[in-house]
């Protein structure tokens, strides 16, 4: 007996264009992804309605998806990197990162990032988020998606909609800016970074 | 990549961002505006179309979808169709071979300078943003080959902080300003030679979107590139314009002057705002893209202009004219 496959996102898409009602498997796989995607640049109390509209527009747009692409999830960030945007120029603040000293929270990243790393860096948070305010606000997502969104530089590049070589020049660049501005970032970290050069670029 | 091979930049972001888990309540919030989206979504049309006969129910589609249709087109979308069926049936530009081409254009580009090129002069931004006004006059013969002569005019500053920076660091050295700077290329057909272009309006669509970029605003700018273009085809007008005509666009200004032209603008998410006039055989006469929020990080105001130009539409002329 042959087992039953599970569709793919872009196989959900497509079935929910003739019945919109299958994108609610779409929305079942994938909210907590995009909460927590959310909850990293406004924090927990703006995330869930941030959320909502996401799929929302996934909905309402979901006819222009590309149907080549199994995982809808690049797709749904640049859709919240989007919204993100709309929301902060309504309440009128610029984009960051959600800090840990903003609020305490059971963090993912908690579990994964080595707890030396994490108290040093914790302590250049302040100037880290300047420091990311004062990037453009292409170089700043592009980076963010990769960075703690852990996007590969192929998603990112589904996800912003640009050529996958723009990805690696708007981190490169953005990386370099902000190490201009927090020279002791590197020691800070205890490392000594990766050549650019060497980087894998999908991980 | 392990964490420990990490760009410290990236590990840095990863120990200081917050992660949030949603509740129960969150899921939930969210989950029930989708379905009322989704309710409305699934529209009483569509449950008939099972049900009825479908000889019926078929005409009744038929309705219905000329009927929408008809309804959601908007009057942007109307015009620059109308105008693309136009531009099918205009003659093409044929530049006989002692003639040229003529056309003049008058932007103003914002450009931005790195500190690292202002030589230790101090700006009180990121980098240092200014408008350079610009005239540009182009003579194109039979097979591409152009004359350009462009002149340079006293740029535009955000604050005086940024003007008298960029005489201490000698820029306007650089950007030659005051200077009419003449040059001939032997191809600039730009654009128009990268690719052999589809005239079908879908296929070249989905070509841009696969090769420059997949957002409307990356749609629109690749477009407006190729209609600036002087030799472009009546057929890939007619594409392109068609291109133009599906994107969500607003109509601004109809025929003003009573020659038929029009203007249309575009919402970007980025933010920006892409307006942009057409006339009444399809030729772009006028474009401005503003950035919306303008850039704080390069002492740009809310407002400003990136790119601003008029365009003349092309006339013959004499090789005597050339410079």
């Amino acid at each position: 007996m042959v087992e039953p496959t599970t569709p793919t996102d872009a196989e959900v898409i497509g079935a929910s264009l003739a019945d919109p009602t299958r994108f609610g498997e779409i929305f079942t796989r994938h909210h907590d992804a995009v909460y927590r995607f959310a909850s990293r640049r406004v924090g927990a109390g703006e995330a869930a309605d941030i959320t909502a509209e996401v799929f929302l527009r996934a909905l309402k747009g979901r006819h222009r998806y590309h149907l080549d692409r199994p995982s809808c999830l690049p797709w749904l960030y640049g859709i919240g990197v989007n919204v993100i945007g709309d929301h902060l120029r309504r309440v009128k603040r610029r984009s960051r990162i959600y800090l840990k000293a903003q609020e305490p929270a059971l963090s993912q990243d908690d579990f994964t990032t080595p707890l030396v790393d994490r108290v040093d860096a914790e302590s250049a948070a302040p100037s880290l988020n300047q420091a990311l305010g004062r990037l453009g606000r292409k170089d700043r997502e592009t980076l963010l998606l990769f960075a703690i969104d852990r996007l590969t530089y192929s998603e990112v590049a589904q996800a912003l909609g640009v050529p996958i070589g723009t990805v690696g020049s708007r981190i490169q660049r953005a990386r370099r800016k902000i190490i201009e501005q927090i020279p002791d970032l590197r020691q800070i970290t205890g490392h000594g970074g990766t050549d650019p050069e060497k980087e894998s670029r999908d991980d | 990549m392990t964490e420990t091979s990490l760009h410290p930049v990236d590990l840095a972001l990863r120990a200081v961002t917050t992660t949030f888990e949603p509740s129960r309540a969150d899921f939930e919030l969210s989950r029930v505006k989708l379905m009322d989206a989704v309710s409305s979504a699934s529209s009483p049309s569509s449950v008939r179309i099972r049900i009825a006969w479908a000889t019926a129910v078929a005409l009744l589609v038929v309705l219905a979808v000329s009927l929408i249709q008809t309804a959601s087109t908007s009057p942007a979308e109307a015009l620059i169709t109308e105008l693309a069926e136009v531009a099918e049936v205009t003659d093409p530009l044929v530049i006989p071979d002692d003639l040229f081409a003529y056309t003049q254009t008058e932007a103003t580009v914002l450009m931005e300078v790195d500190p690292e090129s202002l030589e230790g002069v101090e700006i009180p931004h990121d980098s240092l943003a200014y408008g350079l006004p610009q005239t540009r006059e182009t003579w194109m013969g039979d097979e591409g080959t152009a004359r350009l002569s462009t002149t340079y005019f006293r740029p535009v500053f955000f604050s005086s902080a940024d003007e008298a920076a960029y005489y201490a660091a000698g820029l306007d050295q650089r950007d030659r300003i005051g200077e009419t700077v003449t040059e001939t290329q032997p191809d600039a057909s730009g654009v128009l030679d990268e690719m052999d272009w589809p005239t079908d309006p879908v296929e070249l669509e989905t070509r841009i979107r696969s090769l420059v970029g997949d957002t409307d605003l990356e749609v629109l700018e690749t477009s407006l590139k190729l209609l600036r273009e002087t030799l472009i085809p009546p057929r890939l007008r007619t594409a392109v314009l068609l291109v133009i005509a599906g994107l969500d666009l607003e109509l601004v200004d109809e025929s003003p002057d009573g020659a038929g032209t029009f203007s249309v603008s575009f919402e970007s998410p980025e933010p920006k705002r892409w307006t942009f006039t057409l006339d009444a055989t399809g030729y772009l006469r006028f474009e401005e893209l503003i950035l919306v929020d303008g850039d704080p990080d390069r002492g740009v105001p809310p407002g400003t202009a990136e790119y601003t130009a008029d365009y003349t539409a092309p006339r013959l002329v004499d090789s005597a004219d050339l410079p």
